[in-house]
């Protein structure tokens, strides 16, 4: 299985931004977040004592409809709980972050949004980051599906994504937390649980069998997307401060 | 120097990069800087002195074990948050009967400047600033709770006297803008001036060249604000007053969006000074 | 140089548009295109409407003398919330009067023009300077419109999200948006550069819809150029499904049934903005978003490759100088044949990198087999 290529703070306009690609889905988001800023349009809607985020997805090659407002608010309400909303300049302000789909199929009025939510959370957690916005914790988010022979495939092919009974996305915040839990299509308890206890599982960063019980020792194949926003991350910073730890 | 430490928002500051502290001596508590916060209850079974720091921004640990300061390095380009005692380069958007609005940074609430916080104002002496007007100032407050609003002065609060870094309103040449990464590393090299070692300040040695190279069209002055604004004028330059100060300020944004090292700034200061034919 | 006599023709030549000429004393003849927003066959009506829009531009219609001033139009609005600061504004008109551009360019030079393509076709990712767009294509099938029912559709669709710059807010479109979805419309749309009959597949029952979707990833000025130039690079990049009719009926054809099928590209009109300082006498092309900000005022020329312009106009602002503003013709047209060029460059470099992808895959193919 390929990586994510991942990359922040290219754009010169917005205060943090950045890219995230799903090699497996084909989806490229670019992501941009402006904050703390004033939201005169909201005037109204402000809350005295947090800030407010706004997120909105551009589909890339269609007009936005329902299923991208659907997308949002599951976006907005996640990273709301991530986001320090109260912390000192935040109040009143809003936080804005801005999701084009850039590469990938678009997803029709019918589709659903789920084979994008790692690629649209991974560049929005990126581009908070480079934005300098306060957060709790980082997060990563994992995506499953289960075949019509109940089978668990992580990172499906869009093949398989089309085939599939049921699609699952989970986000573990970095403190443990289960941020995030979405399911699509019919799906048993049991199933869902031995998702849920694989994700923690990867999250973990333990080795994971596979379907027939052995366990892979393949390590592209178990690199936790949360290791891929570290880095990127980490490159930068040593990059934006090589003045500081190189010359000494 | 070791590796720096580079954090993500939520992992813990890690005990033995914390300036050591004895809890019962009278030296200076621990400040803790931007980018992390306190952690009221310990994350694993300790002892009651110990504290848990936690990052809440992306960036490279630092420590001042003389200043007892702990604080995160973030990435340069984010947008400006006002700080007390921070300088900044304001830009007059309107008046009212008492302030001056200012905008410190774009699409953000503007700060207050009384019409009174200058050197020697008086109902009768204060200054009259318009719109677009540049006002060199120190933040006062950034206000707490939810009416949070930044409040400006150009005068020393205690001694009603302009500080020397000379405050007030700034006319004559222009502004550049860079990001606030480099408005802080340029406040670095600027305030140290006195030093003219070859090594730079804050990785930085265009200003001390251009200083050097630029002294025969009568140098040129430089205010740099927190908010990424760098005011720049060359008085005694003349004729060469404005590719001087073209040069300054492309140095300056160049450096910046590349991210120069000492060697290529001084390539860099060589180049722009030919092609503004500044020098041969 | 005097303009001697401007005469105005009707020559229509596209159903819907009127074209003027004017011939002046010695330039070659300007072919100015002007399109009724309501279709009206060109007729004394739509003369009238020329005219009294030349009124408005010219001063008077019939003939300009030399040194008359354009009179000037628009809502006088800057299109920004932002401001520059005092000084800031000074020192660009003092840097212009001694000949200085910030980022030492010439009047009359662009920034460093880059285009790349993604992989699906018609995917252009554009950068002037740091101004940055990615457009992206599509194709359904629809009904065509009930008066057109040979036609298929065009369409450019744009949104000035706070991705390209904090200031611009989704829900409330600015009126800079609309000022350049409108040029680019009349620019690619209304000049016909995609041949819509082309788009037809069973007449009055389906047709192809092109739509060109522009995504601003950052501003820095002279958005509605590079805009211009990517939808023409995504127009020439990109493929459809190949369809036909059999009996009455529409069949389409998927990637894999049949080669894509490249859209029927008439002409290559592109556009040139021109920003202009009333008390400084300089014309500025391809401006930074802080040359725009201290702008007097701004024009947009827009034209094809053989030199035909197929859109003027004088934007928000002070009057301009009718000469100097025909002078800018010539330049935009040299502009224009360059970054053409450039396109068909980066097209062909692309179109040679996906044969040799395509051959060996197809030996890798081979050797599978």
């Amino acid at each position: 299985m390929a990586a994510p290529i991942a990359s922040i703070s290219d754009a010169f306009r917005a205060d943090g931004s950045a890219s995230y690609k799903c090699p497996v889905t084909g989806y490229r988001v670019l992501a941009a977040v402006n904050a703390p800023v004033e939201l005169p349009a909201r005037k109204g809607a402000l809350k005295p004592q947090e800030a407010t985020v706004e997120v909105s997805i551009r589909p890339g090659k269609l007009s936005p409809s329902v299923v991208e407002k659907s997308a949002e608010s599951i976006l907005r309400r996640m990273l709301a709980s991530v986001i320090l909303r109260r912390h000192a300049g935040y109040p009143r302000r809003g936080v804005v972050i801005t999701l084009a789909v850039v590469e990938g199929e678009p997803v029709g009025r019918s589709g659903t949004y789920l084979p994008l939510m790692p690629a649209l959370l991974h560049s929005s957690l990126l581009a908070l980051m480079s934005a300098a916005v306060p957060l709790s914790c980082t997060f990563m988010t994992l995506f499953f599906a289960v075949t019509r022979s109940d089978e668990i495939v992580r990172d499906p092919t869009p093949a398989a994504i089309k085939d599939a009974e049921s699609l699952h996305v989970i986000s573990f915040s970095s403190t443990g937390r289960t941020l995030l839990d979405l399911v699509d299509g019919p799906c048993d308890l049991d199933i869902w649980a031995t998702i849920h206890q694989q994700a923690k599982d990867i999250y973990q960063g333990a080795a994971v069998p596979g379907p027939d019980g052995d366990i892979s020792m393949d390590e592209e194949s178990n690199n936790a997307p949360g290791d891929i926003i570290r880095e990127t991350v980490e490159d930068r910073l040593r990059r934006d401060y090589r003045w500081e730890f190189e010359t000494l | 120097m070791t590796t720096p430490l580079i954090l993500l928002p939520g992992d813990e500051v890690p005990n033995d990069h914390l300036p050591t502290i004895k809890s019962h001596a009278k030296s200076a508590p621990l400040k803790i800087g931007q980018g992390l916060r306190l952690v009221s209850q310990p994350s694993t079974t300790s002892t009651p002195q110990s504290r848990v720091l936690k990052a809440t921004q992306a960036g490279i640990l630092t420590t001042d074990s003389k200043r007892k300061i702990v604080s995160l390095l973030s990435f340069p380009n984010r947008r400006y948050t006002p700080t007390v005692n921070d300088l900044v380069l304001a830009q007059v958007h309107h008046s009212s009967a008492d302030y001056f609005h200012c905008i410190l940074t774009p699409h953000t609430p503007h700060a207050f400047l009384p019409q009174l916080s200058f050197e020697g104002a008086s109902k009768k002496t204060r200054p009259n600033l318009k719109q677009g007007d540049l006002v060199y100032a120190r933040v006062l407050s950034t206000g707490v709770g939810a009416s949070a609003e930044v409040e400006l002065t150009c005068v020393n609060p205690a001694t009603g006297k302009a500080e020397p870094g000379g405050l007030g309103p700034v006319t004559g040449g222009t502004v550049f803008d860079v990001s606030t990464g480099m408005a802080a590393r340029l406040l670095l090299a600027t305030s140290s001036r006195a030093d003219d070692s070859d090594d730079g300040v804050a990785g930085l040695v265009i200003i001390s060249e251009l200083g050097r190279k630029l002294a025969n069209v009568g140098g040129f002055e430089l205010a740099v604000g927190r908010n990424g604004r760098v005011w720049v004028d060359c008085p005694d330059a003349e004729e060469h007053a404005v590719p001087a100060i073209l040069a300054i300020g492309r140095c300056m944004q160049l450096t910046d969006e590349h991210n120069l090292d000492l060697a290529d700034q001084k390539k860099l200061v060589t180049r722009t000074l030919r092609e503004l034919k500044l020098a041969s | 140089m005097k303009v001697s006599e401007i005469n105005v023709n009707v020559l229509p030549e596209i159903p819907g548009t009127s074209e003027f000429k004017y011939f002046t004393h010695r330039l070659p003849v300007l072919t100015f295109t002007l399109t009724s927003p309501l279709c009206l066959p060109p007729s004394t009506k739509a003369e009238m409407r020329f005219l009294s829009r030349l009124c408005r531009k010219f001063g008077t219609a019939s003939a300009v003398p030399a040194q008359h001033s354009l009179l000037s139009f628009g809502t006088g609005q800057k299109m920004s919330k932002e401001t520059l600061a005092a000084i800031e504004h000074e020192f660009i008109l003092s840097g212009l009067r001694q000949g200085y551009r910030h980022d030492g360019r010439g009047d009359n030079d662009y920034r460093e023009l880059r285009v790349s393509f993604g992989q699906d076709y018609g995917h252009v990712n554009l950068q002037l300077g740091k101004t940055s767009v990615i457009v992206r294509m599509s194709a359904t099938v629809g009904k065509p419109h009930q008066d057109r029912p040979f036609d298929g559709t065009f369409n450019i669709q744009m949104e000035l999200t706070p991705m390209g710059s904090p200031g611009w807010e989704i829900g409330r479109p600015s009126e800079y948006e609309s000022q350049v979805l409108h040029v680019l419309d009349r620019v690619i749309r209304h000049s016909n550069a995609l041949d819509t009959e082309s788009l037809c597949i069973v007449k009055g029952v389906s047709c192809w819809n092109i739509t060109a979707y522009v995504h601003v990833v950052d501003y820095d000025g002279n958005l509605t150029d590079a805009a211009c130039m990517a939808i023409m690079a995504a127009l020439q990049h990109f493929r459809r499904p190949d369809s036909e009719s059999r009996g009455g009926e529409a069949i389409i054809y998927g990637l894999e049934e049949r080669v894509p099928v490249p859209l029927n590209i008439t002409r290559q009109p592109l556009c040139v903005s021109v920003i202009f300082f009333n008390d400084v006498n300089n014309q500025l092309l391809d401006p930074t978003y802080k040359e725009e900000l201290a702008a007097d005022g701004e024009f947009v020329i827009g034209m094809d490759d053989s030199g035909l312009v197929c859109f003027f106009e004088k934007m928000a602002g002070v009057a301009s100088q009718p000469m100097s503003t025909l002078d800018m013709m010539s330049v935009a047209g040299e502009r224009i044949k360059e970054h053409n060029a450039k396109l068909q460059k980066a097209l062909k470099a692309d179109l040679a990198q996906r044969a040799e992808l395509g051959m060996t895959n197809e030996a890798k193919a081979a050797n599978d087999r």
